[in-house]
């Protein structure tokens, strides 16, 4: 019997879930490792949190949601105001003067053709890749592992029933189902991870259902049978926490594949929508820009391939601690 | 397992169906049709809404969804997909994009296979080593890099810095002023970034699943009592551990048998490479339907095949699952 907490120590004690760690930070508190605006202010008597609002998503607070507010400049005009920065001052949909500028102290990677500056575009990237892929990852699991839990318990008929069900679905050219989708209703973050999500559940399905059968014919099940538990209590109590291994190990490379996709359609246009900095938008930039401003390539590339690295990581891990 | 193979046979009909429903439901549902798009901008006098009626009549568009869908089944089981929207037939569009796509897929299959069955092996034999562990770390960052990622890297480096590959096209301008072997270098030279790029997470990918694959038999008993009998390790490794972990490998050749013509959209555009990709991606963005339906046929229908395939390979590696079932 595996309980949550110790899989959170297992997983802290582990190196190879260490950069998974530091991408989980990295990407959830974006906002407050650089923003060009405040963490915390005083502006005009207002006490603001304007990292919290660009953290849940929203528009800047008051005075400085204004179109063309520049933090910087309304806190130096407010003689009784104060400010917490965070690290770095840059905002990752703020235009700089200096365009296509190459790594600097101002701007650590560089900035991008229309003066973005590329450190912020990166970490604020990873927010959305993160959503995508965990987006997707619930949707996956929310179908596969109760299906695969039925078809593992039920068996006869519902399993032939799902099995074939799923054949089908592994048979399907997913990728270009999901592309086919994006192409007549547009980017949208929240459709590209249900899709995501939806037509690649088949993996997930099939370990869970492989777990339960073979979790099923334990003596511990037996015994609960025999005590007259019910199917559905046996598989909550009995089964599913022991098969929690069997089922992260596909889920965490299925999150890693779906960062890849998310910067992939993003790349065509048909992912994230333009106005939210994502890898595939600047890879997109990248591949512009290859003659005359070839720095643009490497700060998306490193970030998107340790991203995917860091899962596939965590998703190796966890498949040899199952050995 | 004749009746198992059979009865994967039986299952790839309505896998097959399901996929085109599927895909022609999306397409339904999707707003706008080939009639609208033909007629063009709505001009001020003009009686759009008529124009679009009657190009609707003509293409057949006006009948009931379900009648053009059987329609369609019936053409495409003798592979006449139709005309695309510009006339041509679909087949002929799918056959000149099919070679490019075709040199790729064969030459990063046929290669990934000839790299990663011995790596993977090499691997597995010093497993723990740190060699293996070194090749298989390596492996796992090459994996996690998409081949679109590597192309572009690889295009900057020896496309743009070293100028060392050209990198757009599949075959120079003057292409038909070459002789034959002439053109033969000529292809080759334009595809070594492409190729490279899409064997690199490929061969990555195989390797470590034909480590795995050997590792999990190296434990098993009959190799310790192989080795307790004295027999080399070479013997062991490659007489008793590969052969016997031959079947998920079959298995593995079955999967990415798709991958010879699927083509990959992306990785296709950067270098564009006028293959199958490519055609999908075009055909999305001008609504070509008949192209869109027709290519992602072909591609389950590949999957299906490649599926039966890894199933009859194994039968014909493992006796075991010639007696079960």
């Amino acid at each position: 019997m595996v309980r949550p907490r110790e899989i959170a120590g297992a997983v802290l004690r582990r190196p190879a879930f260490w950069p998974l760690g530091v991408y989980l930070f990295l990407a959830l508190f974006a906002p407050f490792l650089t923003l060009d605006q405040p963490i915390f202010c005083k502006l005009h008597g207002r006490y603001l949190l304007p990292a919290l609002n660009a953290f849940l998503g929203l528009p800047p607070p008051g005075p400085l949601g204004r179109p063309g507010a520049d933090a910087e400049a309304l806190l130096e005009k407010d003689p009784d105001s104060f400010a917490l920065w965070p690290p770095f001052r840059l905002g990752p949909t703020r235009t700089y003067p200096e365009v296509l500028a190459p790594p600097s102290r101002a701007h650590p990677l560089g900035t991008d053709g229309a003066g973005r500056d590329l450190f912020a575009q990166v970490v604020h990237g990873a927010r959305v890749s993160l959503f995508v892929a965990l987006l997707s990852g619930l949707c996956a699991f929310l179908l596969g592992v109760p299906l695969g839990a039925l078809a593992g318990s039920a068996g006869g008929w519902t399993d032939a029933l799902l099995s074939r069900l799923v054949e089908v679905l592994a048979a399907f050219p997913s990728f270009f189902l999901v592309l086919a989708v994006m192409a007549w209703r547009g980017p949208d973050v929240l459709l590209l991870g249900i899709l995501l999500g939806v037509t690649r559940w088949a993996d997930l399905f099939r370990f869970t259902r492989a777990e339960f059968l073979r979790i099923g014919e334990r003596e511990y099940v037996l015994a609960a049978r025999a005590l007259g538990m019910g199917p559905l209590r046996i598989a909550l109590a009995e089964i599913l926490p022991n098969a929690w291994g069997a089922i992260l190990v596909p889920l965490a490379f299925l999150l890693s594949g779906s960062i890849l996709l998310e910067a992939g359609l993003s790349w065509i246009g048909l992912g994230v929508p333009p106005t939210i900095p994502s890898w595939g938008h600047m890879l997109r930039a990248a591949h512009a820009g290859l003659f005359h401003a070839p720095h643009l390539l490497w700060p998306p590339g490193a970030a998107l391939v340790l991203a995917v690295l860091s899962w596939n990581w965590a998703g190796e891990a966890l498949r040899k601690g199952r050995r | 397992m004749f009746r198992e193979i059979l009865k994967r046979l039986l299952l790839a009909f309505p896998t097959l169906l399901g996929v085109t429903l599927v895909t022609f439901l999306v397409i339904q549902a999707a707003p706008g049709d080939p009639a609208e798009l033909a007629a063009g901008v709505p001009r001020a006098g003009a009686d759009t809404g008529r124009i679009e009626a009657r190009l609707r009549a003509f293409m057949g568009l006006d009948r009931p969804p379900a009648r053009r869908y059987l329609e369609w089944l019936e053409k495409a089981a003798t592979l006449d997909f139709g005309p695309a929207l510009d006339g041509e037939p679909v087949m002929d569009k799918i056959v000149r994009a099919l070679p490019p796509t075709l040199i790729l897929g064969t030459a990063s299959f046929l290669l990934g296979l000839l790299f990663s069955i011995p790596l993977g092996v090499l691997g597995a034999s010093r497993a723990g080593g740190l060699l293996d562990k070194a090749l298989s770390n390596l492996l796992l960052v090459l994996y996690s890099v998409p081949s679109w990622l590597a192309g572009l890297v690889l295009i900057l480096l020896f496309g743009v810095r070293l100028g060392w590959f050209p990198f757009q096209g599949w075959r120079s301008p003057e292409w038909h002023e070459m002789t034959f072997f002439q053109s033969l270098l000529d292809v080759a030279r334009h595809s070594f970034l492409i190729l490279l790029a899409v064997l690199l997470p490929g061969l990555a990918h195989d390797t470590l699943f034909v480590r795995q694959a050997v590792l999990e038999e190296m434990d098993k008993e009959y190799v310790q009592a192989s080795r307790a009998l004295g027999l080399p390790e070479r013997r062991v490794l490659w007489g008793h551990a590969f052969r016997n972990a031959l079947v998920p490998v079959l298995t593995l050749v079955g999967v990415s048998l798709p991958g010879i013509l699927a083509g990959s959209v992306i990785l296709e555009q950067i270098f564009s490479w006028p293959g199958m990709g490519r055609l999908f991606f075009q055909a999305l963005q001008g609504r070509d339907y008949p192209v869109i339906m027709a290519v992602t046929t072909l591609s389950a229908f590949l999957v299906v095949a490649g599926n039966l395939l890894a199933d009859i390979l194994s039968v014909l590696a493992d006796p075991r699952l010639r007696r079960h079932g």
